[in-house]
Order: structure tokens, then C-alpha cells, then sequence
């Protein structure tokens, strides 16, 4: 026991060193604990196309920041709140900025890895969306990281921006090598169902590119040479778009397991609205109520357009800023005293064509987030599977009415300005018909309406009786058939000024609006047109090599006159 | 429960047996003066058996025959007295002058001498935490610890409070202090339901599953030299906290039972005073709208739904059109018959969305044994409604812990086992459309809720405005989140005393804590489709700490004057955590909340994390002359969360302790004890687990059947290292004039280099963030304790207890090309950032332009406008807290009260702006004229600078400014209906007008209490009966807020979190009136 006593401070000893000495060349396998146990390392492309494609999509379309605002900046749109005085922030567009960039990072990632394995049908596909991106962000904002763009990990944390001009003969490089690709012999993996544009058929693709390369000289051709290029495209009609079915769209679904639902429908679930009414301004030119353009004509596409929740003679909730009959919306710019006004089963609403909701049947029910009595709900209104109409065939054919008319192409202006107008009419049954499928309800054709050929007449005897406005003619109804593409909207009226709008007016000249019911009410537009959008807040924050925040209404993208 | 209840009785009677010839003895003990001394601890010789004296200086215990007391206490010379056959024994305590030994706990839980201690820390006696009608352990910290500082968040039962030691010093990873219980440390999680600023739930901290009734002693390691031996984990400081079931004391008889009950109300901390002369409506229009800004009442007029007066009304009362309320009306137009509804104030239809809570807590403990063998039980209950409608908190708790000595080998454990349910609602602004609390301050004057249904016919939520606020009635009962979580602890502990001179020590523990909650968003909410067809969220979460710690004591006998203290040893710590999310939506079947009853579902989230850590450490104390010692000590720490080479980092500690006092025998008649000490110590700390490679996340959902996947935003740096914290802390300790004076008085500073945070980079990189080592961080402070006592005699005292706490933190580099991180916040409108030279989490935000310090005012509609770039707003961080708690002693009667205060420091208050937007408080009352702000007319085109900033230049007119003449109205000043580029003054501003002065003065908490005399309790066999009443949070007051708006600075939305200062419009903290009673028998 004695001897233990004595011992025992050195045995205790003994036993600390070597238990150390044991424990730390054991260490290294007990620490390494650290992989990632919840998310993979490598995913397939197909699940990075379906997110790309998806996020694409949503940034563009209605109900999104920027469907929205530009939506309001172009005049089809309406909302309580500061677009409607041109006062989209940097703040604004962080949103559609990030989100943005982070698809076509994933589209890198999908070309990085396709190219690796031969996958030459996405890394196609991927190189055509790329372009398309990366083009329309340049028209919204005008300069963008684009060389310097996701080289993390090549150590370059402050991407420099890069001007739009020098971008564009880039992403028509990127659509020609994707064109390439899709030509190629693949790997073996193709893309079908992650493929939410064409299910993944090549030759769509490459008629699809060839149609934006044409969208993209058409929107440089006030600054640069564009007519062979243009005359090339046009000379093989069978490479572009060249039907209803062969149009560049997103599709979305309807209500199901997963919320597929296209993102304007989401005013339909939404409790407080005021945030994307169809205005005051397309609802009097579609109506033949204003007096410059096609007065008196009535659009047969309105009931498609626009679901009026009232019937004239109801009252709404609040007083209505502007009202006509069952249609109640806010003016661009108001002051009125009813403004604020809440009137969310009183307002207008987007129908069936724009954001798949309902075919407006003049029975002013309005329709409610929840079930409430007597009121439509959400759920059931519309199907909500409208899709992100990105350039259709009725587009292409405006391209090449305009391209005519500028002299750049040749050919038929009036056969092609028809037979654009004949599309977009086609175009909205074939939406209807083959995307929203409406359950609910039931729609009329609208290319079999009497009033379809007596309003196409119309506008071809406008056309034909006034030379001079021709151009303006083309730009009007290519913007009435292309409700829910704000952007390209926003692009082609910063080109050619068309369509006619209220509020380009110098600031401060247009003080008051009188509605058709009488009213009259304060308006007031205090800020000039803006040539592009402002940067991203947030990049510009922390991004050095970014330039300072722009002035919207003196900074151009490249290829404004 | 009941064979936990028979197990502990058959504890009893095992304890009982052993111990029938002893008997019990009364005593009393007094200074030499007469004055009673309570607090005195009375322990019977060589065994753990004690007890303390009461309010009045009496004590009864229980001894053999030839038993001898120790009697001791802070600033009394240790006497002992024995027992013989004396039945009452009054003891006359010296006081202390010649040595002060008083012995405080430290790291690992070792008991040093106060002497030898080379920096500061302070310890917390048990009865600062009960009887207060609080059961939340560090709510009842606040304002009695200096360089501690707690922060409610939101009232609600069950909630988190925030605990920063000397500010906050990391800002990836974790920020609040590490908590030790019995040896073994004890996960603070909190799982948080969902987001401030959209709408979530009130979440409660790990450490809510303490038992305040089992604590037995709480002592706070403020810096990184007392914190160092945990190493990576205690870079934030370390609550150490013992339990009674976790030690081997126990009380005055061989087995004794005491048991505490207390019960209080409580109610909303204050309301605001509303004015009750206008109702819905704008500019002084009577319409259908949320804010008060609507004609006056009382003019006896019908009025149109455009706010057009129709005819004199013949009841005399005003009416608005039905319509105007338009789901109630059609819901229910037989409310209202002629399609009229009233409009005039109702003064309380806020006041009446609040009720009365209340709070019962229960506790039993038992203690006993023998000299070689103690155990003790607690067994505790808390029930608690909130003041809030549906808001509640229950939680039991019951531990068991034992200790037998056999020989050499002294061998203990505890268990425990916490159960809590905690049931509340969603908070967050207004527009999130799931809170009761949205519109709750804002309701428009007229409107009384309670006098109307709030669902229509088919049950689906209505309200006034429907669609615009979530009625609160409804929400109550129909959004709510039921969280319940389990903690169980269990802990095994060994010590041997090998030689006189070496003890070594081994402890193993598991903390097992494991959180199921429900969060239930019914159908017909607003904000989303999903919302409307109604949805659940499921969350379960389960996180497992092991702990190993062995260590050895070596105290070898030098010759002379030196003592030598050596302490080596080794920690092993893992902690697992396991987490699952489940969402459905759309219920099948309206009022059965389970996921299988959704047509939708999907996983939110399903992950694994694991951590390891390997420590050595050592540390030696070396002692001369008992007046000057010095500590080294050092931590080598082996972590799997960094990369392998950075992974092993040494780091030391050394401090040192000089008691003047007596090296220069300057003891004398007014100074009783003098020291200084000065302590230096880095400490490492570690990343998160699973940081290590980059990954792609899947979506929860497919879209259109295909499943997705995205690059992950975040990439992670291969040569990460680990960040570290070096403090210097320098700091003296005196008393003077026979104690009546002591002082404690502590400098630091504090630097953090190195800091990890995933760090926002441009997305134009491919990436949103980068986790790496981003930069240095530092808190500078300085740390009081001051206690007086300026009356004693001989029936009252009156002692004075102050904490003062004084901390700066400042960001002071960042890595090149970072000029400033957005730390948390808002959108850029106002958030908290971090920037090299400025306070942390500074507000950075919208601010309205201004030239030659007048505001610029846009000339097209007459309001002031916003500036084009965001700038610094101010800094949320408070210039110093101050805690004062005067106690008086009377007889047995005991009264207590702690007034504190912060002062300095802005916050952003939703809840303010929204009052005075919408016009319902007394602060805007006054409103029937037009405003023009002073300021000059603005060019609305901005102009860029040399700077390439663009802003806002005043119109000018011959080169001069032109002053402002635009009349607005009061109520545009307040509220602007979002205009490009204007700003009001309330909603729909630049962020500087949401941000207010955050000094609040409060009187925190007041406790009367009572001993019944011992002669009186000894008949009854008790040993002492305290019966006390006791006030929480009774009154505050806020200088710099809008007066009329009561509102209470100390609301915070972010529980734990870093952030600190906002206020998304969440609960106050309640007022409390509470009875308590403790019996020990």
C-alpha cells in the first residue's frame, strides 16, 4: 500500500503522457468528420437546366420585379407604389440582379460539365440560354460583368463591367456555338422533361437562336450596319421560328403537388392587390377610347387580357381612382384623393392569356385568396399555367415588318405586318388551347370571333390610310400582342418610341387626367424616362471594380440612338 | 412521475435510518455590534452538511453531540464553535482584517482562493435568482453582473433572452457565452420559427430547460484568461453553473426537504395612449383605410363611402357605409340593418386584445445523507399564460444527483430530465399577414373587434379591412406554433486523491436536447396561396453533446514562501446534431393540424452535423508569500471543423495577482483589503461544422415533375484558420472601511483577429459568399462593482449593490477589398453593417437629402426627399448599462429593488413608425391645419458628384436656394404613400426617422420579503419559512421615443441573434406582481 502511495504520483504521470501520445496520432481519422453529409457534391444536368430554365422564367415574367415594374415603365401595367413614377432603386433590382446571374452560373456549370462528357445537346442548349440572358440584361441595364463574370475561383472577387457593346458580338458568337453543338453527335444523354421550353428538340433550339441573333441586329440596327446579317437570317425562313408550336417559351403548370403556377397568377392568391393592374392606358387604346390611336375600335382580345372583378354600377370597396364601367384601376402618376384607396376585390385584374386567371364572362364576380362567399376562389379562378412567352412567332414577324420598314430587309411590309397580326391572334387560342387549358370555364375561340376580323381589318385600314405611322402602327400592336414580355416591351419603345405614351411628356407638363366617367385627377411626373435600369445595390456595394450608381434617364444602353 | 415520487421516498427512508441519534440545534449569529448577519454559511466539521442563516441571523441544524460548526462568511473571520449539548448557540463573527479567504469557483469548477485570481469574475448567489416571478435564469441577471449584458427579446412566455459577455467578439460563428453545468457544457441552442421580419414565432434558448430552483451557485468567467482552459468553445466567456443535484452539499438536518411555490400576474408592460378623436380614413376624409387620419368624430353626420357627408344622422351618431367594411358586411349584413355601421372611438379596442397572465411555479428539493455519502432531488414545475392571447409556457423539470466518498475515490453523478411546451404566435411586421401583433398598436380607432365576428359564415378569417392585416382574434387561436423540447443530462464524475499532493479528476456527460414544433398557419391567412389554403411546418431537432474531461492536480509542497498549484489534462468534446423540416399545405379536413391531413407535401430540410474537438491543456499557479501569484496557462486544441493543417492551435493564457494590501501590511482602520491584478490570455476558436466543400443544394419542390439543383452560393476557403481572441484585462479590488465599501474595478481589451464569416460576394463571381477570415474586431470596456452599505445597526441595514458596465465595440479592419459587410437588417431602406472604425452592427440606411443642414423638399408635392445614398445612421450599441439594487433589512423583513438603465444607443422601431403613421397615438393628435417643412425646393434631377455619387442639389433661383412654402397636410407628414424619392417622417421614410433613442430607464424588479422568527417554525419542525412578494419590470421610461407611444426600447425581434436593435413590431415585456413562499423543513 505504502509503496503504491509512493508510486503513484509517477504512475499517474505515466498514465497522462502515453495516453496522449495515443490519442494524437489517432487524431487525424477522429477529426476528420467534416464532409458535407447533407448536400452533393455532383448533380446531373438535367436537374441544373429545369432550375436555370425555371429562374429564367421567373425573372421575366409578370409578377416578378421586373415584369412588373417595366410592365408599369411601358404602360401596360398599374401599380400603388413607386414604379409608377419611374422610381425603380438599385434596391429594387438586387432581386432579378442575383438571380439572374445565378442562373446562367448554373448554365456554366451545365456547359462546363456537358463539354467534359460530350453532352452536346445541353451544352447547346445551355450556351442559346446563356446568350439570351446575358442579351437581356444587357438591354436593361447596359453595361454587366460578362469577361470577368464567375472566375472565382481563377482569383477575381471584383469582376469588372463590361460595355454592352462589346458584349453583344460575344453572345451572337455563343449562339452560333451552340447552334454547333446541337448539330453535333451527342453523348448520349438528352435532355426531354427537364426541358421546360422545348423538351428538348434540337431543331427548336436552333431555330430559336437564329430568331433571338435576329431579335439582337434588329435592336442594334440604329447603331451599326445590321442588313446582311439580317437579310442571311431572313433568307431561310425554315431556321427561325416559324409557327405557333416552334415559339420560345417557358411553360409552367397549374396548381398541383408543387406550385408550378406562372408567377402573375399570384395575384390571384393574394390578399391585398394593387400591385399589377392592367392600366388605365391599354385598357382606353384597347377600347378605342383614346383618340389617337385606333378610336373606336374595340380590341376583341380585352375579355382575354383583363378580368374586371365589378360589373358598371357596383360599388366598390373604396373610391376607385380610375374607373370605366366594371374597370377599376389606378392612372400612372395620380395624386388623386382615392389612390390609396383599398380595392382588392374591386381592381381589375390580369386575365387568361397574360398570367393563365380568368376569362373575363361579364358576370363581375370577383375573386377572393379564400373561398369567401359568392366570390371565386384562387384555387379554381384559372388554371395558372400560362407560359413566359420569350419571342413567339408573331414576334419573329414583327421583327421582320420593322426590318423591312427600316429598309434593312426586303420583302412585303404589309404581307408581313398581316400575317404578324394573324399570329397574334393565333397566338392567344394557342396559348389558351395548348399551355392554360382552362377547366372552369369555357372560352371562346378568338380567331373565329366576328369581332377579330372586323378589329384586324381596322387595323390594316389604319395602316394602309397612314404612311408615316406605319412604324408606329407595327411597334402598337406588337406591344398589344406581347402582354407579359415586359422587357422586350421596355426595349422597343427606348429604340423607336412606340408605342405612344402618357407619361413621356417632359416633366412636370401633364398635371391632371380626366377619366371617361368624368373625373378629373391630379397626376403629377416628376422624373424623366429612364434609358435603363440602375445597378444592383448590392453589387455595386461591394464590388469595387463596379461603376458608380447610374442616373437612369441620361445613362443608354449601347444601342439607343 | 410517480415512481420517480417512490423512488425519492425510498431515498428517504434509506437516508433517515442511519441518523437517529442526532438532534437539532437553533443559533444565531450577529457581529460584534448586534447587528444579525444573514448569508452566514453554517457547516458541520469534515462533512458536506450545511446550511445559512436567514434575514434575521437564525439558522437551526442538525448535529451529533460532539460536532463543531464553521461558521463563515464574505468579510468575517471564519470562526468555529462547538456543539457540546447546547440546544441554542449565538455566535459573535469578527469582522474580517487580517486574511480574506474567500474561496470562488473557476474554470473546470476548481475552487481557488479569491486572492490568487489575476482577473475578474463574478459569481451569482441563488437567491438573486428565485422568488423574483421570474423563472428565466438570465432574466433574472440583468443588471447585476458588471460586463453583462442581458437582453429581453420579446415578451412572450417561453422566449429567448440574449447574454453578451464584454460585447460581442465573433461574428460567424457563435456569439453568446459558452454555459457549463456540472462540469459538462450545455448546448444554448436556439432553433429558431422562422424570420423576424416576416413572421415567426417567439423562440425560446436551450437554456430555458435550466431549473433556476436547482442552481446551487453561478459564477460568469468574463475573459479569455479565466475562460481559457475550455478553449475553442469559451471565446465568448462561460457561464458556469452548478447544480444542487450536482454537488455534494447538503442542508442542516440528515435529510431535508424544502419546497417553493410562487405565483404572479402579469400584464402588457404599457400601452400607448391613443387619441380617441379620429377613425379611418386620410387627410381628414372618413374612408375605409388602416390609418386614423379620418374625420373628427362626433359631427352627426352619415357619411358616403368617398367620404362624403349624405345627411345629419338621427341617432346623432356618425355612420360610415357597411360596405366600407366590406367582408363583414356581406358576411353578416343583418349586423348591421340599414347598412350603416358606427363611427366613434372605442378607447380600449387595443387594450382588450390583451388579458391578464399567469405564472405558478412550484419546486420541491430534498437533500440528504451522511459524511461520506449525500444525495439531493429537485422536482420542479412552471405554468405560465401569457399576457398575450394564446400564449403559454409550461415546463417540469426533475434531477437527481448523488456522491459517495469510499477511501480515496470519491465517485458522483446527477441526472436530469426537462420537459417544456411552449405555445404562442407569429410575430414580425405588420406585412407579413400571420401576427396577431400586424395592426394590434394600429387598429383604427373605431374599429372594436371584440364586438364582431371574426370569421364569416363558411369560417373563413374577416376582418374590417380584410386582406390588409391579419385580425387578431383569429390569429390567436388559428396561427400559432406549439414547440415542446426534452432535455436530458446525465453526468458521472470521479475524483481520487492519489498522493497528499496529487487528485486526479474525470468527468463524463451527455446533454441530450431534442425540439419538436408545429407551426401552424390556418386556412384563409394572408400573404400567400399557401397561406390561404392554410399550411405546417414541422421541425424536429435533436443535438447530443459528449463530453470527457480528465485532468490532474498537482500541488507539490515547496520549502518556504512559494505554493505550487499544477493542473494537466485532456478534454474530449462531440457534438451531433440532427435536423428535419416538413411543410404541408392545404389542409383536407379545416381544423385537424397534421401533416398527413395536407394535400401538399414536402421536406424543407434534412441534415446531419458533427463536430469533434480535442484539448490539452495545463496550467500552474505559482503563490508567494500569499500575497503575489501568477498564473500560466496553456491550450493546445485539435478541432475537425477547420482544414487538417490549420487544425491543431496552441494558445496561451498568463495572469497575475498582487494584494498590496498585505505585501505593504497597509491594513488599517479604513482600509481592510487592497488588490490589483493584471491577466493576458488568447483563446482560439474553431468554424462551423460541414464548412469545408463546396456543394449544390436540391430544391424542396420539383417544378413541373423535375427535380432541381443549383450550385451552392457559398464557397469555402482551403486555408481557413482559426480566429482569435487576445485580451489583456487589468483590474483592482478593494475594501474599505470594515467592508463598508468594496469595489471591484476591471479595463479590458479585447481583439478578435481573424474573424470566419461567409462573407457576401459579388454574385457576378459565381458565388453570393466566401467563407474565410475576414478581419478584427474589438471590445474595450470597462466593468464596476461597487457595493456600500451605509446603514448598519444592529436591527437594519442598507446595502447598495451596483453593476456598471461599459463596453465599445468596434470593427477595426477588414480584408482588402472589403469596404463593409451587411451584417443583418432590413433590405438597405436600414440594416446593421460592419466597417473598419465604426461600432459594430452600425445602421446604415436611406437618409433625406439636405443641403446646408436644411432638408431639401421635392417642389411637386411638398415633402422632403430622399437621398439617393445610403449613409451611416447611427450606432445601436448603449454607452453603458447601469444596474443598482438596494437592499434593506428589517427584522426579517427584507425589501429589495433594482432600478437599471441603459443609456445611448439608437433602435429601429416598426412599432413607433407605424403608431404614428397611421395616427392613432396622442403624438400626432393635434392635426387639423397644414405643415411646410423648413427646407429648400429640390431639383428632382439629381445631379452626380465628383465622386460619382449622385444626389439631390437644391433648385436654384439667381444662384440661391429657394425656401420651401408647400403646404402638406399632418397627416402626409407621417405618411406618404410611396412616392420616387420622398420621405415622411413615419411610413414611407428614410430610414433615420424609424430609428430612435433607445435609453430606458427601468425599475426592474422589487421584492418584500419576510423570515418568520425561528422560535416560531422550530414548534412546527420546520426550519425556516420565507414568505415574500415581488414586482417585475413595474416601470420604465424612455426619454427619446414619441412620448405618447409607451413604447419600451428594450424589445428586441432577434432573440439571440448578433443584431441587435430592432423592433419588428413584437411583444413588450410584461409587467409581473407575484407571492412567494418557501417552507424547508
Amino acid at each position: 500500500m505504502i509503496s503504491i502511495k509512493k508510486y503513484s504520483f509517477y504512475i499517474s504521470a505515466f498514465l497522462i503522457i502515453s495516453s496522449s501520445i495515443l490519442i494524437l496520432p489517432a487524431c487525424k481519422k477522429f477529426l476528420d468528420v467534416n464532409q458535407n453529409l447533407n448536400d452533393p457534391t455532383k448533380v446531373s444536368e438535367a436537374t441544373l437546366l429545369t432550375a436555370a430554365q425555371r429562374r429564367i422564367a421567373g425573372q421575366f415574367a409578370l409578377g416578378s420585379t421586373l415584369g412588373n415594374g417595366l410592365g408599369v415603365y411601358t404602360h401596360q401595367l398599374m401599380e400603388y407604389g413607386s414604379d409608377n413614377r419611374y422610381g425603380m432603386d438599385g434596391g429594387a433590382v438586387d432581386g432579378p440582379w442575383s438571380s439572374l446571374y445565378i442562373a446562367v452560373t448554373n448554365l456554366d456549370v451545365i456547359i462546363d460539365q456537358a463539354v467534359a462528357t460530350n453532352q452536346t445537346t445541353y451544352s447547346g442548349i445551355a450556351k442559346i440560354l446563356k446568350a439570351y440572358t446575358l442579351s437581356m440584361m444587357v438591354d436593361i441595364w447596359g453595361d454587366i460583368p460578362f469577361s470577368e463574370f464567375d472566375k472565382f475561383q481563377e482569383g477575381i472577387t471584383q469582376p469588372k463591367f463590361d460595355k454592352g457593346s462589346e458584349i453583344y458580338p460575344q453572345l451572337l458568337t455563343m449562339l452560333d456555338d451552340g447552334i454547333t453543338d446541337l448539330g453535333k453527335v451527342d453523348g448520349g444523354i438528352k435532355p426531354s422533361g427537364d426541358d421546360i421550353v422545348y423538351g428538348g428538340n434540337a431543331n427548336k433550339w436552333i431555330k430559336a437562336a437564329n430568331t433571338i441573333k435576329l431579335k439582337l441586329y434588329t435592336q442594334v440596327r440604329l447603331v451599326q450596319d445590321v442588313s446582311s446579317e439580317v437579310k442571311a437570317l431572313l433568307s431561310n425562313p425554315a431556321m427561325l421560328i416559324n409557327s405557333q408550336s416552334e415559339s420560345f417559351m417557358f411553360t409552367f403548370g397549374t396548381m398541383g403537388a408543387t406550385d408550378d403556377r406562372y408567377p402573375g397568377y399570384g395575384d390571384y392568391n393574394a390578399a391585398q392587390r394593387g400591385g399589377q393592374l392592367p392600366s388605365p392606358w391599354l385598357w382606353e387604346i384597347m377600347n378605342g377610347i383614346n383618340p389617337d390611336l385606333y378610336f373606336g375600335v374595340e380590341d376583341p382580345r380585352v375579355p382575354y387580357y383583363i378580368y374586371k372583378q365589378k360589373l358598371p354600377g357596383q360599388t366598390p370597396e373604396n373610391c376607385p381612382d380610375y374607373r370605366d364601367g366594371g374597370f377599376i384601376s389606378i392612372i400612372f402618376g395620380s395624386n388623386g384623393p382615392c389612390v390609396g384607396g383599398a380595392n382588392s376585390n374591386s381592381y381589375s385584374m390580369l386575365g387568361i392569356y397574360p398570367v393563365g386567371g380568368r376569362y373575363d364572362d361579364e358576370t363581375g364576380i370577383p375573386i377572393s385568396a379564400t373561398a369567401s362567399t359568392g366570390d371565386h376562389a384562387a384555387i379554381n379562378a384559372g388554371t395558372g399555367a400560362a407560359p413566359q412567352r420569350a419571342l413567339t412567332y408573331a414576334d419573329r414577324l414583327y421583327l421582320e415588318a420593322e426590318l423591312i420598314h427600316a429598309g434593312v430587309a426586303d420583302g412585303d411590309e404589309r404581307a408581313v405586318f398581316k400575317a404578324a397580326l394573324d399570329a397574334s391572334f393565333g397566338q392567344v387560342d394557342y396559348v389558351i388551347q395548348n399551355y392554360i387549358k382552362p377547366v372552369n370555364q369555357t372560352v371562346p375561340s378568338i380567331v373565329s370571333l366576328p369581332e377579330t376580323d372586323f378589329y384586324k381589318t381596322s387595323v390594316m385600314n389604319a395602316f394602309d390610310a397612314n404612311p408615316d405611322r406605319q412604324l408606329e402602327y407595327i411597334m402598337t400592336q406588337k406591344w398589344l400582342s406581347r402582354l407579359g414580355n415586359s422587357i422586350d416591351n421596355y426595349t422597343d419603345y427606348r429604340r423607336t418610341g412606340f408605342p405612344v405614351m402618357f407619361s413621356p411628356a417632359p416633366v412636370g407638363t401633364v398635371t391632371s387626367v380626366k377619366t371617361p366617367e368624368g373625373v378629373v385627377v391630379p397626376v403629377s411626373n416628376g422624373t424623366a424616362y429612364p434609358l435603363s435600369l440602375p445597378f444592383s445595390t448590392q453589387e455595386i456595394e461591394i464590388n469595387k471594380n463596379a461603376p458608380k450608381q447610374k442616373v437612369p434617364s441620361t445613362y443608354k444602353v449601347f444601342w439607343e440612338p | 412521475m410517480r415512481k420517480f415520487l417512490s423512488f425519492l421516498a425510498i431515498l428517504f427512508f434509506l437516508g433517515a435510518s442511519g441518523f437517529a441519534q442526532e438532534r437539532t440545534i437553533t443559533g444565531r449569529v450577529t457581529s460584534v455590534e448586534g447587528t444579525s448577519l444573514p448569508s452566514i454559511t453554517v457547516q458541520v466539521k469534515g462533512t458536506n452538511i450545511g446550511t445559512s442563516t436567514n434575514s434575521r441571523g437564525e439558522f437551526t441544524i442538525t448535529v451529533s453531540k460532539d460536532a463543531t460548526l464553521i461558521l463563515s462568511g464574505i468579510g468575517f473571520q471564519v470562526q468555529e464553535v462547538k456543539v457540546d449539548d447546547k440546544t441554542h448557540i449565538d455566535v459573535f463573527m469578527q469582522a474580517e482584517t487580517k486574511t480574506l479567504e474567500q474561496v470562488v469557483v473557476t474554470a473546470l469548477g476548481i475552487k481557488r482562493s479569491e486572492k490568487a485570481i489575476g482577473y475578474a469574475i463574478s459569481q451569482v448567489k441563488p437567491d438573486a435568482l428565485v422568488e423574483k416571478s421570474e423563472p428565466d435564469v438570465l432574466k433574472n441577471l440583468q443588471g447585476k453582473v458588471p460586463g453583462v449584458d442581458i437582453r429581453i427579446g420579446q415578451g412572450a412566455p417561453g422566449a429567448s433572452t440574449r447574454i453578451q459577455i464584454r460585447g460581442v467578439s465573433s461574428i460567424g460563428l457563435g456569439t453568446q457565452p459558452l454555459i457549463v453545468v456540472d462540469g459538462i457544457p450545455y448546448s444554448n441552442i436556439e432553433v429558431g420559427a422562422g424570420s423576424a421580419f416576416s413572421g415567426g414565432g417567439a423562440s425560446g434558448t436551450g437554456l430555458n430547460n435550466l431549473d433556476v430552483n436547482n442552481i446551487e451557485s453561478m459564477t460568469i468567467l468574463k475573459g479569455a484568461a479565466a475562460a481559457s482552459l475550455y478553449g475553442s468553445r469559451a471565446a465568448n466567456g462561460v457561464v458556469l453553473i452548478t447544480t444542487k443535484s450536482g454537488t455534494a452539499e447538503k442542508g442542516a438536518k440528515s435529510f431535508n426537504l424544502s419546497y417553493n411555490s410562487g405565483y404572479s400576474i402579469e400584464k402588457i408592460g404599457a400601452l400607448p395612449d391613443f387619441q380617441n378623436l379620429y377613425g379611418a380614413g386620410a387627410n381628414m376624409t372618413v374612408l375605409g383605410a388602416n390609418g386614423s387620419w379620418g374625420g373628427k368624430f362626433g359631427k352627426g353626420v352619415i357619411y358616403n363611402s368617398s367620404g362624403g357627408v349624405v345627411r345629419p344622422s338621427s341617432s346623432g351618431v356618425d355612420s360610415i357605409p357597411a360596405s366600407t367594411w366590406s367582408a363583414l358586411f356581406n358576411a353578416y349584413p343583418e349586423l348591421f340593418p340599414n347598412g350603416l355601421a358606427p363611427y366613434k372611438a372605442y378607447p380600449d379596442n387595443v387594450r382588450g386584445l390583451f388579458e391578464t397572465g399567469h405564472l405558478a411555479e412550484n419546486s420541491l428539493n430534498f437533500n440528504g445523507g451522511n459524511n461520506q455519502t449525500t444525495f439531493n432531488a429537485t422536482i420542479s414545475n412552471v405554468t405560465q399564460d401569457g399576457y398575450i392571447m394564446n400564449s403559454s409556457y409550461k415546463k417540469n423539470n426533475a434531477s437527481l444527483g448523488g456522491q459517495t466518498i469510499i477511501g480515496k475515490l470519491t465517485v458522483g453523478g446527477s441526472i436530469s430530465y426537462a420537459h417544456s411546451k411552449q405555445i404562442g404566435g407569429y410575430f414580425g411586421q405588420a406585412q407579413s399577414f400571420l401576427t396577431q401583433w400586424g395592426r394590434t398598436f394600429t387598429m383604427a380607432r373605431n374599429w372594436n373587434m371584440e364586438g364582431y365576428p371574426i370569421t364569416d359564415k363558411s369560417g373563413n378569417q374577416i376582418g374590417f379591412n380584410t386582406g390588409q392585416y391579419t385580425n387578431p382574434l383569429w390569429a390567436a387561436y388559428h396561427n400559432v406554433i406549439t414547440t415542446e423540447d426534452d432535455r436530458s443530462v446525465v453526468n458521472f464524475r470521479a475524483s481520487f486523491k492519489a498522493t497528499k499532493f496529487l487528485t486526479l479528476f474525470y468527468t463524463f456527460g451527455a446533454n441530450n436536447y431534442s425540439l419538436s414544433r408545429d407551426a401552424i398557419i390556418d386556412q384563409s391567412s394572408y400573404g400567400s396561396s399557401d397561406n390561404a389554403v392554410g399550411n405546417i411546418t414541422e421541425t424536429f431537432f435533436k443535438n447530443t453533446d459528449l463530453q470527457s474531461l480528465f485532468y490532474a492536480t498537482i500541488s507539490p509542497k515547496l520549502n518556504g514562501n512559494f505554493t505550487l498549484d499544477i493542473r494537466v489534462g485532456n478534454d474530449i468534446f462531440q457534438r451531433t446534431s440532427r435536423s428535419q423540416g416538413y411543410y404541408g399545405s392545404n389542409f383536407i379536413t379545416p381544423g385537424l393540424y397534421n401533416l398527413t391531413n395536407t394535400n401538399t407535401k414536402n421536406f424543407t430540410d434534412d441534415s446531419r452535423h458533427k463536430r469533434r474537438l480535442v484539448g490539452f491543456f495545463s496550467e500552474a499557479t505559482l503563490g508567494y508569500k500569499g500575497f503575489v501569484f501568477l498564473n500560466a496557462a496553456g491550450r493546445l486544441d485539435m478541432t475537425s471543423t477547420l482544414p487538417y493543417k490549420n487544425s491543431k492551435y496552441f494558445y496561451p493564457s498568463v495572469s497575475g495577482s498582487f494584494i498590496w494590501s498585505d505585501a505593504f501590511k497597509l491594513r488599517n482602520n479604513w482600509l481592510d483589503y487592497g488588490k490589483i491584478r493584471v491577466g493576458f490570455a488568447r483563446a482560439g476558436n474553431d468554424a462551423n461544422p460541414q464548412n469545408g466543400q463546396d456543394v449544390f443544394s436540391l430544391y424542396s419542390t420539383s417544378f413541373l415533375g423535375n427535380p432541381r439543383a443549383e450550385r451552392g452560393g457559398t464557397t469555402f476557403d482551403p486555408n481557413l484558420t482559426p480566429e482569435f481572441t487576445n485580451e489583456l484585462e487589468i483590474g483592482m479590488d478593494f475594501q474599505l472601511f470594515k467592508n463598508r465599501i468594496s469595489a471591484e474595478i476591471t479595463w479590458y481589451d479585447k481583439k478578435t483577429t481573424d474573424l470566419i464569416y461567409p462573407v457576401d460576394v459579388p454574385v457576378t463571381t459565381g458565388y453570393t459568399s466566401f467563407y474565410t477570415n475576414i478581419g478584427e474586431i474589438e471590445n474595450k470596456g470597462w466593468e464596476i462593482g461597487l457595493d456600500v452599505k451605509p446603514i448598519v445597526t444592529r436591527d437594519f441595514t442598507w446595502k447598495i449593490h451596483t453593476a456598471y458596465t461599459r463596453n465599445t465595440n468596434t470593427v477595426n479592419k477588414l480584408v482588402e477589398g472589403l469596404t463593409r459587410i451587411a451584417y443583418a437588417g432590413y433590405t438597405d431602406f436600414v440594416g446593421s453593417y460592419l466597417e473598419p472604425g465604426m461600432p459594430f452592427g452600425y445602421f446604415r440606411g436611406t437618409v433625406a437629402a439636405r443641403y446646408q443642414g436644411k432638408l431639401l423638399i421635392d417642389p411637386n408635392t411638398g415633402w422632403a426627399v430622399e437621398d439617393q445614398n445610403n449613409t451611416y445612421l447611427g450606432n445601436p450599441n448603449p454607452k453603458y448599462k447601469l444596474g443598482i439594487t438596494n437592499e434593506f433589512n428589517y427584522k426579517g423583513f427584507h425589501l429589495s429593488a433594482l432600478f437599471d438603465m441603459t443609456v445611448g444607443g439608437l433602435f429601429y422601431s416598426e412599432s413607433i413608425g407605424a403608431m404614428l403613421g397611421r395616427g392613432v397615438t396622442r403624438d400626432n393628435e393635434d392635426r387639423e391645419h397644414n405643415v411646410v417643412i423648413d427646407g429648400y425646393y429640390a431639383n428632382m434631377t439629381p445631379v452626380v458628384d465628383d465622386k460619382g455619387e449622385s444626389h439631390f442639389v437644391p433648385l436654384l433661383v439667381d444662384g440661391k436656394p429657394v425656401q420651401n412654402q408647400t403646404k402638406i397636410s399632418v397627416n402626409d407628414l407621417y405618411f406618404q404613400p410611396g412616392v420616387a424619392n420622398n420621405t415622411s417622417f413615419a411610413t414611407n421614410s428614410a430610414g433615420e426617422y424609424n430609428l430612435y433613442g433607445a435609453t430606458v430607464y427601468h425599475l426592474r424588479e422589487i421584492t418584500l420579503g419576510y423570515d418568520l422568527p425561528i422560535k416560531w417554525i422550530t414548534k412546527l419542525k420546520l426550519s425556516n419559512i420565507n414568505v415574500s412578494l415581488s414586482g417585475r419590470n413595474l416601470w420604465f421610461y424612455a426619454p427619446d421615443i414619441p412620448k405618447h407611444t409607451h413604447h419600451d426600447p428594450e424589445l428586441s425581434s432577434f432573440g439571440t441573434s448578433a443584431a441587435q436593435g430592432y423592433d419588428i413590431v413584437g411583444a413588450p415585456a410584461p409587467k409581473r406582481y407575484g407571492i412567494n413562499l418557501r417552507v424547508t423543513f
